[in-house]
């Protein structure tokens, strides 16, 4: 049931995706999402098949030594200089080193409850959304899922606004 | 041999090829090999569940279940990093103290914890403390490797085969035992590696540190979540060590003391919460893994195979019982370099046991098996649990520790540890510090009989 008797779909909410190539290196896949401001990536091979993902996060654990993310306590004891190191010594980590593989995608005709199953059964807040050819055009995240809850439920008038006139 | 001998010994052997070769994990096919031995030995005749369960040494899975409680509510503490920050910061960056200091509360922290849980917690605070200070952290992480091994040889608690030793020992070593036969070899072997290690790391060693403010800045006690927590774990440990100390008066079991203080441990600090999390954390498929495998050795030993090696050994026992005392220390250091000593225990315990059985004094045998399972571990980086966690925790290091680095220094300090070793067994031989065979009696099994009556009833 959508908002006003109007089936929604994911490719009626979905925001556009930031998608990187696996063969470029940590530096470069940072650089592009601080200049798209955005989180995560898809990551994409050679001929633009999704391969999986690349998060602000996936970037931290690339850069931190196994040693240090294993052990909480022992991390309090660095700091900021080697942390600078090993951000230096991880820049030339190509992405499909540490590109991780997900499973939390929909199509673009998926309706909104399957992105919100899948939301919630993997417990992730961001769903790729591929074509029939598996390349990614889109995302939708956790936000998008809130704010259609939210006009089902009639608090959020900016998007019962716009499902109206839609 | 007749066809149970000949299938038990099938299963047994195809069991320990898997487990040795690691094709399939090590808890799995002993889990698959016990129920297989089991089942075939109530089709043929010669096992049951009963005894199968019987011959699960309680001593053995309980002491580790207990102990490894213990240290899973204990590494919450932060205590580990605590000691290692402090034992830093007093030798001011000089990297041979470092070695020194680091190395040997790594080798005593073994001797009463796991090595496993010991390398894990130490070997992060200790990278860390070598690039603050630009040092090289190669001869620290080689140093706590080798050690905690050989600490893990001084006490009965130290290592699981020195559990299953003590328990399976006729006489059943005592925890002060240990400390009578094994500690001292442990701790000359230690110094022993100290000095060979201040040779072989000149060039790392002999490098100035740097930045030593940064070292000394750290404060141990941020390293301490919940001081009150900790603080009550101490005084159960120490509880436990004491009991330790005492057991054999108050004669209750090593395992018993380790169950109680895991138990009084959990009241203290857990009480009201679900204990699974901490469960979790203590490798149940370790103790499976221990279970199956007296399971699988005691199939062999209902068919009496095990009986058929004794007696294979016990002419040249008997003729050069010192000899043999060597033969078992180095092969057993040999075997325990190349694969897992655990199973290595498990399968020499029943033979010894066996030339106990026929009244021999074996205590000698015992501690060779002891010291060579214990030292041989750290001959190749794959022999032990710490040189495997060392070897992977320093890949991402400027000087990651390689097979052939291990090989130059390990193998060196394997050496040097298994020639204490024979040094000990020597003594122990020599000056009659253990009791050794008489020469004149006659030992068989199942029966004791003096050379003159044995004799004259022939």
């Amino acid at each position: 049931m959508g908002i006003d008797g109007k089936e929604y779909l994911v490719r009626d909410l979905m925001r556009p995706v930031v998608v990187l190539k696996d063969s470029i290196d940590l530096k470069e896949a940072l650089a592009q999402l601080v200049k798209e401001r955005s989180n995560i990536a898809g990551v994409v091979d050679d001929n633009g098949s999704f391969i999986g993902a690349v998060s602000t996060v996936s970037i931290i654990r690339a850069v931190l030594p196994d040693y240090m993310e294993a052990d909480i306590v022992a991390a309090k004891f660095a700091d900021d200089k080697l942390l600078k190191e090993d951000a230096l010594r991880a820049a030339g980590k190509l992405l499909h080193e540490f590109v991780h593989t997900t499973e939390d995608v929909v199509k673009p005709d998926d309706n909104l409850l399957s992105a919100t199953v899948t939301s919630a059964g993997h417990g992730t807040g961001r769903i790729f959304v591929l074509d029939e050819d598996g390349k990614p055009v889109g995302l939708l995240t956790r936000t998008e899922i809130k704010q259609v809850l939210a006009a089902f439920l009639g608090v959020n008038p900016e998007l019962h606004e716009k499902c109206k006139h839609d | 041999m007749d066809l149970a001998q000949i299938v038990s010994v099938l299963i047994f052997g195809i069991t320990f090829y898997y487990i040795l070769t690691e094709r399939i994990h090590r808890a799995v096919i002993a889990f698959v090999g016990a129920s297989v031995m089991v089942t075939v030995g109530i089709l043929m005749g010669f096992y049951s569940a009963e005894r199968a369960v019987e011959l699960i040494d309680f001593n053995t899975v309980g002491l580790l279940f207990g102990m490894m409680m213990l240290v899973a509510l204990m590494e919450e503490t932060g205590v580990f990093q605590y000691l290692g920050v402090y034992v830093a910061r007093k030798t001011k960056g000089n990297p041979w103290l470092l070695l020194i200091s680091l190395g040997l509360l790594t080798a005593f922290l073994s001797m009463i914890l796991d090595n496993v849980t010991t390398i894990v917690l130490i070997t992060p605070i200790t990278i860390i403390i070598a690039r603050l200070i630009s040092i090289s952290p190669l001869p620290l992480l080689m140093g706590e490797a080798i050690l905690s091994n050989v600490g893990g040889v001084g006490t009965l608690v130290g290592d699981p085969p020195n559990i299953m030793i003590g328990s399976a020992s006729a006489a059943g070593f005592s925890f002060n035992t240990f400390l009578v036969y094994a500690l001292p070899v442990a701790l000359v072997s230690l110094a022993v590696v100290l000095v060979i290690y201040r040779f072989l790391f000149k060039e790392e060693l002999s490098q100035e540190p740097q930045d030593i403010e940064r070292l000394m800045a750290m404060n141990p006690a941020d390293a301490v979540k919940d001081p009150v927590k900790l603080k009550k774990l101490l005084l159960v440990f120490a509880a436990v060590i004491a009991m330790f100390f005492l057991h054999s008066l108050v004669h209750m079991e090593p395992s018993t003391i380790a169950l109680l203080g895991a138990a009084v441990a959990l009241l203290v600090v857990r009480g009201k919460e679900d204990p699974h999390q901490i469960i979790q954390k203590t490798e149940l498929s370790v103790l499976l893994f221990f279970a199956s495998l007296f399971i699988i050795v005691g199939g062999m030993e209902e068919t009496g195979v095990l009986a058929i090696v004794g007696e294979l050994i016990t002419g040249s026992a008997t003729s050069n019982f010192l000899m043999t005392a060597i033969v078992i220390l180095w092969v057993s250091a040999v075997m325990s370099a190349i694969v897992d000593n655990i199973p290595f225990t498990v399968a020499m315990i029943p033979i010894i046991g066996y030339l106990a059985a026929s009244g021999m004094p074996v205590d000698l045998l015992w501690w060779a098996l002891v010291f060579g399972v214990g030292f041989g571990g750290n001959g190749t980086p794959i022999g032990s649990s710490a040189g495997v966690i060392v070897m992977s925790k320093s890949e991402e290091t400027d000087e990651p520790i390689t097979f052939k680095s291990w090989m130059k220094s390990g193998l060196v300090a394997t050496f040097a540890s298994l020639i204490v070793a024979t040094g000990a067994i020597w003594m122990y031989y020599t000056f009659e510090w253990v009791e050794l065979p008489d020469p004149d009696v006659h030992y068989e099994f199942g029966a004791v009989v003096q050379a003159s009556t044995h004799n004259a009833g022939h």
